[in-house]
């Protein structure tokens, strides 16, 4: 969500959110920019934790039993 | 025996077996004092979604006969409770207050409905919420909004809001809720009722409508600790429907209730808890400083602790809940999204502008929470603090974004999967409640119990009801 810190433009937020499969009218786009701004913000933070190649999101355990 | 409609519906669980079980007490005259009460309160409540009267009296003329042939089943036998309305009920219309399933009739029981239905429980109803479990309350989800029984200008929490309010009104004995976020300790808190969010796994979800699987989890309100306690018992266990279900035993939950607390010790994370922030209330603060007092008097060891990257949580948690429930309800976000209320048609759009990248980066920062919070409850048994950053805001001038400007101090443990209850622990001073929260490690829902039923025991605040 690479935003500029004063907030998400309206063309761009309309990329994003036809990107997504919602077709949005510009005032549902002005209405939703305050949210969508809020949490980019929100969001940005996630990438100030230094992790770790370690640091994984999921584990995989392939189950051979498939009545697992 | 003669009680008045007001002295039955505020026995709790626990009170109310014994009479039961011993027919001073029929399950018919308790399920007809709170259909009576419903009738009464919830035109101004708004509890219910749905009331079963019919249904929940043949129940109780069922168990009522069972007992009377000594078929007593257990503690729940005859007990009055009611679901959230995203707990699939076989025949009743079960909607997740949202006009998208508004007509929708499930076809089987969700398994921990079918588990208070073997214990003998009776079902009363089905509990208004937030629409599709996501926390806010909006008057355009086309359902009306449960009102906070200490003050109907105030939400209740949410997204459990009915639970919360049906359990301190006195209109079920007992409740299951659902947490993401905090759903269940939330309402618990803002309703001075007892709320706990088993482990994740511990509680099957199976016939659930799911907001965010891995975060979503279940639990039962209730008025005491130790009817949590009770009710945690009938729902807890595997269950081959629910993959994400523990084989782990279940533990006699009832039975550790009144061991001693002086070898517990209680961790506190001052550092995000008790941060200097202007979105936190001081004097929620107070009040739950003070109960921590209170453990220490009662022999637990109360130590300050470290989790470094708790701050993190409040951005991770979001981004998996709101991304998942987009996943879930992506189809008819796209083609009908009219049927979705104002508030949550919004977030869930939010969930589909995320990032892959952001979705992942969010689960690794989960992890190292996890890891932290693992480390941590290496040197202490319980995590408390606060239940809520703030007392219940009253409606007027709620909008979507209300609940997420606040620290949110119960998604850590939706992203940790850690045990976590609600506890009333005092009041402000425009009497609203306050909930003291303690976290365990996972699967030792027995400590969390404990902690927090020899805390309500000393505080006694189950002795004061809503002023309605």
């Amino acid at each position: 969500m690479a935003t500029a810190s004063e907030g998400i433009s309206l063309e761009d937020l309309r990329v994003l959110t036809e990107r997504a499969g919602f077709r949005l009218t510009r005032d549902e786009l002005e209405s939703l920019k305050p949210m969508y701004d809020h949490f980019a913000n929100q969001t940005r933070r996630l990438y100030e934790v230094l992790l770790e190649m370690e640091d994984v999101a999921v584990t995989f355990s392939p189950n051979l039993d498939p009545q697992g | 025996m003669a009680q008045t409609t007001t002295e039955l519906c505020y026995l709790t669980i626990r009170e109310a077996g014994p009479l039961l079980k011993s027919r001073q007490l029929s399950p018919v005259e308790l399920t007809r004092a709170y259909l009576d009460r419903i009738g009464q309160l919830d035109g101004v409540l708004h509890a219910y979604i749905t009331v079963l009267p019919d249904r929940a009296l043949a129940e109780a003329r069922a168990a009522e006969a069972e007992i009377l042939r000594g078929l007593y089943r257990g503690p729940l036998h005859g007990i009055p409770i009611a679901l959230k309305d995203l707990y699939d009920t076989q025949g009743v219309r079960t909607t997740a207050s949202s006009r998208v399933m508004a007509n929708r009739t499930p076809t089987r029981d969700a398994t921990a409905t079918a588990r208070l239905a073997t214990a003998g429980a009776i079902l009363l109803g089905k509990l208004a919420m937030h629409e599709f479990a996501l926390g806010g309350p909006d008057p355009t989800c086309g359902f009306p909004l449960a009102r906070n029984p200490w003050n109907p200008d105030h939400i209740p929490g949410g997204s459990s809001s009915g639970s919360g309010t049906a359990v301190a009104a006195g209109l079920c004995m007992g409740s299951l809720g659902s947490c993401t976020g905090g759903s269940i300790r939330g309402p618990a808190s803002y309703c001075s009722i007892v709320g706990l969010k088993a482990t994740y796994g511990r509680v099957s979800r199976y016939g659930v409508v799911p907001l965010s699987w891995t975060l979503d989890h279940c639990g039962p309100m209730t008025w005491t600790v130790e009817d949590t306690a009770l009710m945690l018992q009938a729902i807890a266990g595997y269950d081959p429907k629910d993959p994400t279900t523990s084989r782990a035993p279940v533990p006699d939950y009832a039975a550790s209730l009144r061991e001693d607390i002086r070898e517990l010790t209680i961790g506190v994370p001052r550092h995000f808890f008790f941060a200097d922030d202007p979105r936190i209330d001081r004097e929620t603060l107070a009040i739950v400083d003070t109960a921590l007092k209170s453990l220490a008097d009662l022999g637990a060891r109360v130590q300050e602790i470290t989790v470094p990257t708790l701050p993190y949580a409040g951005a991770a948690q979001p981004v998996i809940m709101l991304s998942e429930a987009c996943a879930y309800h992506a189809r008819n976000l796209r083609s009908n999204p009219l049927e979705f209320g104002d508030m949550v048609r919004a977030r869930f759009r939010i969930g589909g502008l995320f990032s892959s990248a952001d979705y992942v980066q969010a689960q690794r920062v989960r992890n190292v929470v996890r890891h932290e919070f693992a480390q941590a409850l290496q040197k202490v048994d319980l995590i408390a603090s606060p239940t809520m950053s703030n007392p219940a805001p009253a409606f007027q001038g709620i909008d979507a974004m209300t609940t997420s400007r606040m620290p949110s101090f119960t998604g850590p443990y939706n992203l940790t999967g850690m045990p976590a209850i609600s506890v009333p622990c005092g009041f402000t001073s425009k009497g609203l409640p306050v909930g003291l929260q303690l976290a365990g490690r996972p699967f030792d829902e027995p400590a969390v119990l404990r902690a927090a039923y020899t805390y309500q025991q000393h505080a006694r605040l189950f002795e004061k009801r809503p002023p309605i």
